[in-house]
């Protein structure tokens, strides 16, 4: 009866316990479908704008023709209560937009860890197991992280707004480019550096763990870790031996024998340092840090082509 | 001879390429080497332990994995004057697996069959044991998992008066962790039944055993892992009725010049609240106290192999004075990982 009791407790715990719990990780489809949405409705946000300040620039014009006739009293205090509206709409739109702006980053951000979960999953499998099937899917996996990647560059340090030379920039803009992206240079390094401190200290984690797991199976194998409890020692102990002698009721075996304490305890056995979660954390941050150093080298060679043209610039104008 | 055969056994699970194989040899010095409370009696032993994990069949889907553990202990003299040097030679093969359900759902399996076969050592006993155990998780959100198990169990002793034990167990549990702490919670329902022989004048024993445990790891140059169990067992036998308190800790770091140290430290404190009728020779104290402490201190020798020595203290069996054995050992090990 406690048996059947417990076993629905699990499966209701199991079912209905995890429903309202979000999980970023594994509901990747989810993540893109709401991403889609929070982008329709930045879409939709933004062309109410647009309206309102077509709007608001009409009523603008309209507002200074009606000042410049100095007639018209009354429609000029209706034009500027019309345009007082148009102001606070303006204003509530804005914080809708920023409210759906600043969801979206965080989707983004969800996104990311989520493909770089499951890339550390499928690196893990495929080293265990080559397969064709997984590699296609970390192919795939792949690309669209690295599509994410560059995208949160651009949101993050403005990589592809202010990072390209158009033919209108003068050396001043491309000198300011060049400093910005030095200063992007700089941030990666700081972030390269700062990914491969984390990835040496999992992997010094995941050493330790094994050392620790190794050491408590060789304890559980000899039964070292077991307790003694009340009982008797089994027949041969020469202490209880000693005992079985003072009697001949002794002799009988109706003996508590230390192992059934030690039986006992076999369930609550030492808890395994398990080093599985560790090392898909690892594969993880190393995809991780090649990303980085990928962004790196892009970022490099981008300061070397930008101060060549502007090298070029300088030289053409002397 | 008998250490050949461990690793002959081993290497014949190893697959080349997919296994990964760690083994110790290691000798020792105990100050209580038969573990008695009385006339305790200092030598040598040596030790083998070999290790192989590997991973069968390993998919997008799931995995097959099989672990073997192997050893022997063997002490360089006899219990009793004239007789044979004890022995104990262990080894445990695990067969288990995992299948992956959408995205986060996971059932596992496992089937344990461990052998224990002692000679000429009073206090240990030889038996076999067999066990399954089907584990579910579920994942919510990335960093908490929740799930349950169920698990039978058969301990067949070996030897004259020996019990067979029966033990069925179902639990609930959850762990949580994101960076550097990691948290866990588990709630286990066992019952046991302790199978006498025929001949005995107390019969056939069952117990029912409520077990609460909670757990935390956190790393910070160093792991550390701390975990608190509470146990309460019901018996039909009056006399083993108890309830348990045990603390256990496990700190591994690196120390200076490529050097880990190791500290594994237990301490169980058991009381026992029935007053029933003991069998003879039963011991009728109420509290029992176990004290396990042991430190390592390693370092490679290069890629594959290291050296190590290890100090072990254990306090272990009733609280009254003179009714617990006490053993303190030394040992130097050799560590090999393939």
């Amino acid at each position: 009866m406690i048996q059947a009791a417990f076993f629905l407790a699990l499966f209701l715990l199991l079912y209905f316990a995890p429903l309202a719990v979000y999980s970023d990780a594994g509901d990747i489809g989810a993540l893109r479908t709401d991403r889609r949405e929070a982008a329709a409705v930045r879409d939709s946000l933004e062309k109410q704008r647009r309206q309102i300040v077509a709007g608001a620039e009409a009523l603008s014009s309209h507002i200074d023709s009606l000042k410049e006739a100095q007639g018209e009293v009354e429609e000029l205090h209706k034009a500027l209560r019309a345009s007082l509206g148009l102001v606070q709409r303006l204003v509530s739109l804005d914080r809708a937009l920023e409210s759906v702006r600043t969801r979206e980053d965080s989707l983004l951000e969800q996104l990311r860890v989520g493909y770089d979960w499951e890339i550390g999953v499928l690196i893990q499998q495929l080293q265990e197991q080559p397969d064709e099937g997984l590699l296609t899917q970390l192919m795939v996996y792949q690309e669209a992280r690295e599509a994410l990647g560059a995208r949160t560059s651009n949101a993050l340090l403005r990589y592809d707004e202010g990072m390209t030379i158009s033919a209108d920039d003068g050396p001043e803009e491309i000198r300011q480019k060049l400093e910005l992206m030095e200063d992007l240079g700089q941030r990666l390094e700081r972030d390269e550096r700062s990914v491969s401190d984390h990835l040496h200290k999992m992997e010094e984690e995941y050493r330790l763990r094994s050392r620790m797991r190794t050491f408590t199976n060789e304890m559980r194998l000899f039964d070292e870790h077991l307790p003694e409890g009340r009982g008797a020692a089994s027949l041969g102990d020469a202490e209880s031996g000693r005992l079985v002698s003072e009697g001949a009721e002794a002799l009988a075996p109706a003996f508590l024998r230390s192992s059934e304490v030690q039986r006992q305890e076999q369930g609550v056995v030492l808890e395994g340092v398990s080093s599985d979660e560790v090392l898909l954390e690892i594969h993880k941050w190393k995809a991780r840090h090649q990303e980085i150093l990928e962004l790196e080298a892009v970022v490099r060679e981008r300061t070397v082509a930008f101060r060549r043209y502007l090298q070029e610039m300088l030289e053409g104008a002397e | 001879m008998r250490a050949l055969w461990v690793l002959a056994f081993c290497a014949l699970f190893a697959r080349e390429g997919s296994a990964e194989l760690r083994m110790t040899l290691s000798v020792e010095r105990d100050d209580n080497l038969f573990a008695t409370r009385y006339a305790a009696r200092s030598g040598w032993a040596n030790r083998l332990f070999v290790e192989v994990d590997e991973d069968l069949v390993a998919r997008s889907w799931g995995r097959v994995y099989m672990r073997h553990q192997a050893g022997l202990k063997r002490l360089w003299q006899s219990e009793e004057r004239g007789g044979l040097a004890g022995e104990v030679m262990a080894n445990h093969l695990a067969l288990g697996g995992a299948l992956r359900w959408g995205e986060n759902w996971t059932a596992s399996w496992q089937t344990d069959g461990k052998l224990v076969n002692v000679q000429h050592l009073s206090r240990e006993e030889s038996y076999m044991r067999g066990g399954a155990r089907v584990t579910g998780e579920r994942r919510l959100g990335r960093a908490t998992y929740i799930g349950g198990h169920y698990g039978v169990g058969r301990d067949d002793l070996r030897g004259f008066g020996a019990a067979d034990v029966k033990t069925r167990e179902i639990g609930v549990g959850a762990r949580h962790g994101r960076g550097r702490l990691k948290s866990r919670v588990a709630l286990t329902r066992r019952r046991l039944v302790v199978e006498r022989d025929i001949l005995a004048a107390t019969g056939q024993r069952r117990d029912r055993m409520w077990e609460g445990q909670w757990g935390m790891r956190y790393f910070r140059r160093a792991l550390f892992d701390l975990s608190y169990t509470f146990l309460r067992n019901s018996s039909n036998e009056s006399a083993h009725r108890f309830r348990a308190h045990r603390l256990q800790a496990l700190i591994a770091g690196g120390l200076v010049a490529k050097m880990d140290g190791q500290l594994y430290w237990t301490l169980q404190r058991r009381h026992y609240r029935g007053q029933g009728s003991l069998p003879p020779g039963g011991e009728a104290d109420d509290e029992y106290a176990q004290n396990l402490l042991s430190a390592k201190v390693s370092r490679p020798l290069n890629e594959q192999c290291g050296l190590a020595i290890q100090w072990w203290h254990a306090r272990n069996g009733s609280r009254q004075t003179a009714a617990f054995y006490r053993k303190n050992t030394f040992s130097l090990l050799f560590d090999m990982a393939l």
